[in-house]
């Protein structure tokens, strides 16, 4: 008990006292990450990292952090992590991603790696960057279902968050621009570019026989029967390139019936039906496969563009010309299955840098 | 200098509300720099450099019907033996040159220009920062990329660069024959006998680069802003010197060797470019 006599003392103590807590916390300059760019030769595009939000090791941890922490869903019981697995290339092994409270969505769960890469965000592309999707999960009612204010206040009251926003960012203040550049600066950091194919391309291992034969089959062209050339599966139109992929949005004939689709960004009836082209690399590891994940495996897959395309009005034009099907046999199913394989990179998955902190 | 004519593009996309609010700064700006002219700023100068104009057109018919602007996915545009519908259409064009009244030529190796009609129907593509000055008699571009930049490392370009396949990832066959020169994709009908489908054409390869010489009476060009004006006569793709009957054989072509039907197209689409004009803008 202090004496009313020297009470008066302890005025300039608690002043100072809350001076002190006043103060903004001062954090040392955050650290550059070294992101495991893909070397030259691998064909991988060359694109800068956003100049406004430069990859610090202690950004990349909080992006980290955010992308498996459950306290981002109203009920804490989901995290982006819940439908974005490691072992699965980050996607999940469902049909249909669920939410909290189960909530069943609408899509299959897209892969997370590579994103550096990619142009627009979402199965029919409504996001156009990385910065405006990574909000969007969390508010979804099919997904987290939280407002992001309510978000960034759970972050605010946690005093762990609030100085890794500085160590991060310079000081405690945490605020949507910092949750999205977190969250991108970790998202852009997975690459994913040590697949055997990979290794085939700097010359370090070679193909087998089967998954050689599959490869010529996924470059080569489709021919109409008696052209005197061998047919190829023509997987390459879309899918080519280093990234596995034509950063376009395809109709690839799987209804007759139109989904939305990318109709939803262009407002254009030739853009309905029409899904972004997903990388083909670490195809093995994220069936089901296409936008509802209606197709389970790979083979199913290959059945589908061997046999199954249905016409429509904005089908792909190179599908379009495949009146008869592609007529592959068993053989060139499984070798093309074989290649497939190889996009596989299995050190995403054992990589400490990605899995959860 | 590289242009691919997206800001034109990003322009046409904007809403109404947007445009209205730029008409008014425009309007703003516009007063401030009239009330600046007044007093004693110099007129700004005018952009200076090699430009070429092109315009994409479709001749209605029969022959000679006139040309009118094209438009994608309009349902049903003739041909001699087809009705046709265009869904997309992309291609490069590299090899610019003028060609002198000596006839000597002078050269724009860098420049690169893509077209996506999809994006945009007419297109400026800046050729050159410095406009070429002397007498002139023919403008030269060719249709594809030459064989150097064709087959070097396409990841090594900047994503400024429309050779980038960040731009035109769609646009090139990795560890087939490069970029593909040229890209049209549509729909096809025919009613005797009936017939229906898509058609898909990819002219791609050194094989398929196609300079094309626009020649114009001698003009005398004067070091300020110039513009070649070009117009591409789209149905000349089908009915040029080759009329091409799509069936369910020749709907397609990926430009192999020995590709008949990509021969017949290829040279087709260098006699569709056809000379419009020069505006040149006078110091």
């Amino acid at each position: 008990m202090v004496s009313p006599r020297f009470s008066w003392m302890l005025f300039p103590v608690l002043l100072l006292m809350g001076c002190e807590s006043d103060q903004p916390k001062v954090f040392p300059a955050p650290t550059a990450f070294p992101v495991d760019m893909p070397p030259p030769g691998l064909g991988f595009p060359s694109l800068p990292w956003p100049s406004d939000n430069p990859a610090t090791v202690e950004g990349v941890a909080l992006g980290r952090q955010l992308f498996y922490d459950k306290a981002l869903s109203l009920d804490r019981t989901v995290a982006c992590a819940s439908c974005h697995l490691p072992n699965h290339a980050f996607t999940d092994t469902l049909v249909y991603s669920r939410g909290v409270n189960g909530t069943l969505g609408t899509r299959n769960a897209m892969p997370v790696f590579n994103l550096l890469w990619a142009n627009r965000l979402f199965w029919d592309g409504r996001s156009p960057n990385l910065r405006d999707q990574v909000v969007q999960p969390v508010q979804d009612p099919l997904e987290m279902h939280l407002p992001l204010e309510e978000a960034l206040s759970r972050l605010r009251g946690d005093a762990s968050y609030r100085e890794r926003f500085g160590r991060a960012f310079g000081d405690e203040t945490v605020n949507v621009e910092r949750f999205q550049k977190a969250l991108e600066q970790f998202l852009l950091s997975m690459t994913s570019w040590r697949s055997k194919f990979d290794k085939v391309r700097m010359g370090q291992v070679t193909f087998s026989p089967a998954e050689q034969r599959g490869f010529d089959l996924f470059m080569r062209e489709y021919t109409a029967p008696g052209s005197g050339r061998p047919t190829g599966a023509d997987c390459f139109h879309c899918h080519g390139g280093a990234l596995f992929t034509n950063r376009l949005f395809e109709n690839n004939g799987l209804d007759s019936v139109l989904q939305t689709g990318y109709q939803v960004v262009t407002g254009l009836a030739g853009d309905r039906g029409k899904f972004k082209v997903p990388s083909l690399r670490n195809v093995g590891l994220t069936a089901p496969y296409m936008h509802d994940g209606r197709l389970a495996t790979l083979e199913e897959v290959i059945d589908h563009y061997d046999h199954g395309v249905v016409q429509s009005s904005t089908l792909n034009a190179n599908l379009r010309v495949q009146t008869g099907g592609l007529r592959l046999s068993a053989q060139d199913k499984a070798d093309l299955i074989s290649f497939l394989h190889t996009l596989t990179d299995s050190t995403l998955a054992s990589n400490p840098a990605y899995a959860e902190p | 200098m590289f242009f691919n004519g997206m800001a034109t593009f990003n322009l046409l996309a904007m809403n109404s509300l947007a445009m209205n609010k730029i008409q008014s700064l425009g309007l703003g700006i516009f007063l401030f720099l009239m009330l600046g002219c007044q007093s004693n700023s110099p007129e700004p100068p005018a952009t200076t450099g090699l430009f070429l104009q092109l315009g994409h057109v479709y001749e209605m018919g029969p022959p000679p019907g006139a040309a009118v602007p094209l438009v994608l996915n309009q349902s049903w545009l003739p041909t001699t033996l087809n009705q046709i519908e265009i869904n997309h259409c992309q291609y490069y064009l590299t090899g610019f040159a003028l060609q002198r009244s000596d006839s000597s030529w002078l050269e724009f190796p860098d420049a690169v220009a893509y077209a996506d009609l999809e994006r945009q129907l007419q297109y400026s593509w800046k050729i050159s920062d410095t406009a070429p000055s002397g007498t002139f008699i023919a403008f030269r571009l060719a249709v594809g990329i030459d064989s150097l930049r064709n087959h070097s490392d396409p990841a090594l370009w900047p994503v400024s660069n429309p050779l980038s396949l960040l731009n035109s990832a769609h646009m090139h066959w990795n560890w087939n024959t490069g970029y593909i020169f040229f890209k049209l994709e549509g729909q096809y009908q025919r009613t005797d006998p009936p017939l229906n489908g898509g058609f898909s054409y990819h002219l791609g390869g050194d094989t398929y680069y196609r300079p094309v010489t626009l020649r114009f009476p001698p003009t005398t060009l004067n070091k300020v802003a110039e513009t070649m004006m070009v117009e591409l006569r789209m149905r000349q793709f089908f009915d040029g010197g080759h009329t091409h009957w799509i069936t369910d054989s020749s709907s397609f072509s990926h430009a192999s060797l020995g590709d008949r039907v990509a021969e017949k197209l290829a040279s087709n689409l260098a006699g569709a470019f056809a000379w419009k004009g020069i505006i040149i803008n006078n110091p």
